[in-house]
């Protein structure tokens, strides 16, 4: 007797705790249900489509993702614009330096040759013979060595010489030594390698290098040969000159060597910064 | 060959001409210049047979060898051509010895050490004359340059760091050229410059001997005279010859007047 008693009450209070929790659940349901309807409708506008829902997490502090992808979003951007604008210029000036890549796409297919790099021999002569005419003190000897490719000599006063290795119309690279430096190998030919024996001269040369990456106008090729020849004119009074900034000649043991691309003036390499 | 400039260095005062040079190198030393072997320029002089005869003044040729162009040597006419020979030059002038005789004991040389600093070489020599002595030369050649008016003043500045203020004028070799600014490939514009240094310090020597045989001449027994003169022109000051020479005429005249030595102009 007594156990059926314990039973049922056992019964009751099980049925009692399932209804308290049954109830429960429905008006968390209820208000889900509520606030689910208050939430507007997500716009299918956004800018970042579906990512841009990110943004209506409300902690934001701890999970920054939001402006994170923003950022990521700038940058790739940004690159893509950058990489177009590369594109188009390498387009025009596809000058293949290393030697690796020409072996090996060489073959596959047919090079295409940019508009500029394949300008008629004449054109470069003309050019070059009209630069040369507007600096009295410089003469500028064409040689083709090596096929189409123009070979300068430039002699400039009785200062210095240098070797202007082209391709077509854009200066490859130069070499600078001394009026009385040997500018020929011992077979005869233009030594188109050798770099001077005076320090002077290797610096000058270094600079000259530095010019030829300064002056860069792919559009314009001429204007560049132009522009590094009135910068390499300069040079004519390469000893007589004294430091714009020190107002010595010499700073260990070499004259100013540095000419500013803008101004021209003369500066030692370390004065002028 | 680039534009060379050879002077004559005072020797310091209260130093030896060794002493001198070697402030010199230590001062080059200092600069970061760096020694690179020895070197020698020598000059023998030789006058024209039969120009004595004719009462012309003696025509001299000089015969010029340089460490620098050890196969070739130069042979310079005074005041006239000039030829860059084979080195055993010398050979040929023995056996033209009955046109040109060998100035004996003219023999002048510069002997030292080659330093180079950056694009500068420089050469410190002592003059040597009749195996003594006699001067200190300097020759710095700025070698990427070929006019020598364009690097002047850069040598200056250069030589200014360490021979101090005394800087010479640009070398007259230089000025006197009428095509003037340009150097050529062989290196004569060095030689005449040395040739005129040794000239330079000849005449030094010879007005010393001068003294001392004007001595001899005015003050015959006064053999402590004729010391003290050696002893100047030992020290080859200009100063000392001129504090000797007004010494002479004022003893002089004390002599003649004390008679115990005739009178100039009656010694002869
Ligand atoms: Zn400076």
């Amino acid at each position: 007797m007594k156990n059926k008693e314990t039973l049922e009450g056992r019964e009751k209070v099980f049925i009692t705790d399932f209804q308290d929790n049954l109830q429960s659940v429905n008006r968390d349901l209820n208000e889900l249900e509520r606030l689910s309807n208050l939430v507007g409708r997500p716009s299918e506008s956004h800018p970042l489509h579906n990512s841009g829902l990110l943004s209506l997490d409300p902690v934001q502090d701890k999970t920054p993702l939001y402006s994170q992808l923003l950022q990521a979003y700038k940058w790739s951007n940004k690159l893509q614009y950058h990489a177009g604008l590369a594109s188009s210029l390498l387009n025009q000036q596809s000058l293949k330096r290393s030697a690796n890549q020409m072996g090996a796409s060489a073959k596959r297919r047919p090079k295409v040759q940019p508009s500029t790099l394949v300008l008629p021999p004449q054109y470069v002569d003309d050019v070059i013979s009209r630069i040369g005419r507007m600096f009295p003190d410089m003469t500028i000897e064409l040689f083709r060595p090596n096929g189409t490719s123009a070979v300068l000599l430039v002699t400039l006063g009785k200062v210095l010489k240098a070797i202007v290795v082209m391709r077509s119309l854009f200066i490859d690279r130069t070499i600078v030594r001394a009026f009385n430096e040997n500018l020929y190998a011992e077979d005869g030919k233009l030594d188109i390698w050798s770099k001077s024996n005076y320090q002077v001269f290797q610096k000058v040369t270094d600079h000259a290098t530095t010019a030829l990456l300064h002056y860069q106008l792919p559009q314009m090729p001429d204007v560049v040969v132009r522009s590094f020849m009135t910068w390499l004119r300069s040079f004519i009074k390469l000893f007589q000159t004294p430091c714009q900034r020190c107002g010595k000649y010499l700073q260990d043991g070499l004259p100013p060597t540095w000419r500013d691309f803008r101004t021209l003036e003369a500066f030692h390499d370390s004065c002028r910064q | 060959m680039g534009v060379t400039c050879v002077c004559q260095v005072p020797v310091a005062e209260g130093k030896s001409v060794q002493q001198t040079v070697d402030i010199l190198h230590r001062k080059l030393e200092q600069l970061g210049a760096v020694k690179q072997g020895n070197f020698c320029v020598d000059c023998e002089t030789y006058h024209a047979a039969g120009s004595n005869t004719s009462g012309q003044p003696p025509k001299f040729l000089y015969v010029m060898h340089n460490t620098e162009t050890p196969l070739s040597c130069l042979a310079l006419f005074e005041g006239g051509p000039y030829l860059t020979a084979d080195g055993n030059f010398d050979v040929l002038m023995v056996k033209l010895k009955s046109h040109f005789q060998n100035a004996k004991g003219h023999k002048v040389e510069s002997r030292g050490s080659r330093y180079q600093y950056c694009d500068f070489l420089i050469k410190v020599g002592t003059v040597t004359m009749s195996s003594s002595a006699r001067g200190i030369s300097v020759e710095v050649e700025y070698c990427p340059c070929v006019v020598p008016g364009d690097c002047w003043n850069l040598m200056k500045e250069f030589m200014q760091s360490f021979l101090g203020p005394s800087i010479p004028e640009l070398p007259s070799v230089y000025t006197t050229k009428p095509e003037g600014l340009y150097v050529p490939v062989d290196s004569t514009d060095t030689m005449t410059q040395y040739l005129e240094l040794f000239g330079k310090v000849r005449k030094q020597q010879l007005r010393s001997e001068r003294v001392v045989f004007v001595l001899r001449k005015h003050l015959t027994g006064t053999v402590a005279w004729v010391w003290v003169a050696q002893q100047c022109v030992q020290k080859r000051t200009e100063v000392a010859m001129l504090t000797l020479f007004s010494g002479i005429k004022a003893s002089s005249r004390l002599f003649s007047l004390t008679s115990l030595c005739p009178a100039p102009g009656h010694a002869s």
